[in-house]
């Protein structure tokens, strides 16, 4: 664009002054309408949605019998009364198929399966994990991070697995990995420091019942 | 036509008036300044959560869409060939559309609807349809409400519909840029960031084919009826094809976004809809662009006409010059051999230089003008 001088260069700058008269606080009124829309949908999106959905809470009761599937691949066998958090009960997937996350709560404890292709071991899974979380600056996360050396564990079809502790500032847990063909597996369990026996049995039994599709067992 | 009517085309549609960014007095300039800084600061904190893992993620999407931005920058500018956008404002646009529509507004409004959804009706409903019903409420909002501010910004600059569907598609140019980006970094955490570099160049390349379809033709689309809306000096006020060009552009994203779901998960009707839906956008935006450009090209024809009669520019030049790509085109294959086609060519270019350079004097003579017209001269085979 041209620089403008001259007379026509004084009209334009005329043409731009905003007249006492004409202002409100400050400002043009005639800006104030269409600012004001613009941020009353700021204000819906970044605070009146999230406060509402804040808000709904929904239990979602596991019910005995009912099974999650993670993915097209895995499926787990979640403890009768724990709450579903997200995923979708093996039977009634959606047009887009099974998500490939499912977490449920069970006695203040989170248990969360991802599934996802994997070409490794567990052990080579679990060692990724880990990269994964020391690599990430989650904002919120309480500071959890991979502790400590893995250890060997097994589902209920023996299938072997690796795991390790998972230590955050107000909680702790247990992230373990297992490989399934190509699908990888991560389950990550995390609760207050203490809970009741029967909480940590009936989660160690969540664990082992994490196993492929078609597995039969 | 006359020189009045020359200089009351170029008043009516504010055709070469510069564009001011700072302006303290305005409201919009202030809501403007903060939705994108508050964009910019929500995309910070997300690259730094994830930078240190994947910035070969990041780099590699970040530079296939930087060069894919040049790409549909140089086509909607080659599209702008009237009343020309001056380059701050498109800048302005793209900036909105990259910073503030995208991580101020949709990032946060779609996180808590897609949220809400699932806990109301399901992860299922939420996967399916979650998408669709949520995407062109704070997406399309978003990227429209950048018109509605630069509309309020440059009120002497975009005066009709087309500025609109102008300004629009750099709107969701910029979305679109930022978004896939954005969504290259996303994937680079698919497969447990196993194969990062793998992951994120399959999604561009998913959104490389299909980005040509989507936000900057919505947003052309939404633009246009912004303007027609809110109405201009040289754009009376038509409020139902405002809204209905608006809520189109909703219609056209919420279906493109819901295909799985309306689809029911079959992979054939979801290739199905994605090339219907595909062929109606386009009808669809090619419609509006003609609905739009008339005004733009009556005006290119009243600055000119004078240049015309004084026989500085043929009539068949005038006509080349007012018209669509057709009328370029056989004005250009007029041209007997290869170097007169190419005169031809630049008697066109240097033609649209003096309609500009007409347009930033307000129609009167200047020196800049006689200069532009002796080029013009120069360049007569």
């Amino acid at each position: 664009m041209p620089i403008m001088t001259g007379l026509h260069a004084e009209e334009r700058w005329r043409a731009n002054w905003v007249p006492v008269d004409r202002r409100r606080l400050g400002m043009d009124r005639r800006t104030l309408v269409p600012a004001g829309l613009v941020v009353l949908l700021f204000v819906v999106a970044v605070w009146i949605v999230p406060a509402i959905n804040d808000r709904v809470s929904v239990d979602d009761p596991i019910e005995a019998g009912d099974v999650i599937q993670v993915g097209p691949d895995v499926r787990f066998v979640p403890v009768a009364g724990a709450n579903l958090l997200t995923g979708v009960r093996q039977g009634r997937p959606g047009p887009a198929g099974y998500p490939g996350t499912a977490a449920v709560s069970y006695g203040g404890v989170t248990f969360e399966v991802v599934a996802d292709t994997y070409r490794g071991t567990p052990a080579q899974l679990l060692a990724q994990i880990k990269k994964t979380n020391e690599g990430l600056r989650v904002p919120d996360d309480a500071g959890f991070h991979v502790t400590g050396d893995p250890v060997t564990v097994t589902n209920g079809r023996g299938d072997q697995g690796a795991a390790a502790d998972f230590e955050g500032t107000n909680g702790t847990g247990l992230v373990a990995a297992f490989v399934f063909g190509e699908t990888g597996v991560e389950v990550e369990i995390v609760g207050p420091r203490e809970v009741p026996d029967s909480v940590a049995r009936q989660v160690a039994g969540m664990l082992q019942t994490v196993e492929p599709i078609g597995s039969g067992s | 036509m006359t020189i009045a009517t020359r200089e009351a085309a170029i008043a009516r549609t504010g055709w070469g008036n510069p564009f001011h960014f700072w302006q303290p007095r305005n409201a919009c300039f202030w809501v403007y300044v903060l939705g994108v800084g508050y964009g910019v600061w929500v995309l910070a904190g997300t690259i730094n959560q994830g930078i240190r893992l994947y910035a070969p993620a990041l780099t590699a999407s970040a530079v296939v869409f930087a060069v894919y931005a040049v790409l549909f920058w140089w086509f909607t500018e080659r599209i702008d060939r009237y009343s020309k956008q001056p380059l701050a404002l498109v800048v302005a646009a793209f900036v909105w559309g990259g910073f503030a529509a995208t991580w101020a507004i949709a990032l946060a409004g779609n996180s808590a609807l897609l949220d809400l959804y699932g806990k109301l009706f399901g992860q299922s409903f939420q996967q399916a349809f979650g998408a669709g019903l949520t995407a062109p409420i704070f997406e399309e909002l978003g990227k429209a409400s950048g018109v509605l501010l630069l509309l309020f910004l440059a009120p002497r600059v975009v005066r009709t519909a087309y500025d609109g569907f102008i300004v629009g598609a750099f709107c969701g140019l910029g979305f679109e840029i930022l978004e896939d980006i954005s969504y290259g970094l996303n994937s680079a955490s698919a497969e447990f960031g196993s194969d990062q570099l793998g992951t994120s160049l399959h999604t561009v390349g998913l959104r490389l084919l299909t980005g040509f379809s989507s936000h900057i033709l919505y947003s052309a689309i939404a633009g246009a009826g912004v303007v027609y809306l809110a109405g201009t000096p040289a754009q009376p006020r038509r409020l139902g094809r405002g809204l209905g060009l608006i809520l189109t552009a909703m219609l056209l994203h919420g279906l493109w976004d819901a295909n799985v779901g309306l689809a029911d998960g079959n992979g054939t009707l979801v290739l199905l809809f994605i090339i219907v839906e595909i062929l109606a956008g386009f009808a669809i935006v090619i419609a509006v662009f003609h609905l739009t450009v008339r005004p733009e090209r009556e005006a290119m024809r009243a600055v000119m006409a004078p240049e015309a009669d004084s026989g500085v520019i043929t009539p068949e030049e005038l006509d080349a010059l007012s018209g669509g790509w057709r009328q370029r085109y056989h004005y250009r294959k007029g041209g007997h051999g290869r170097a007169a086609r190419r005169a031809r060519h630049h008697r066109l270019e240097a033609a649209h230089d003096l309609a500009d350079q007409l347009a930033a004097s307000g129609g009167r003579e200047s020196p800049r003008v006689d200069f532009a017209r002796s080029e013009l001269e120069r360049l007569t085979p």
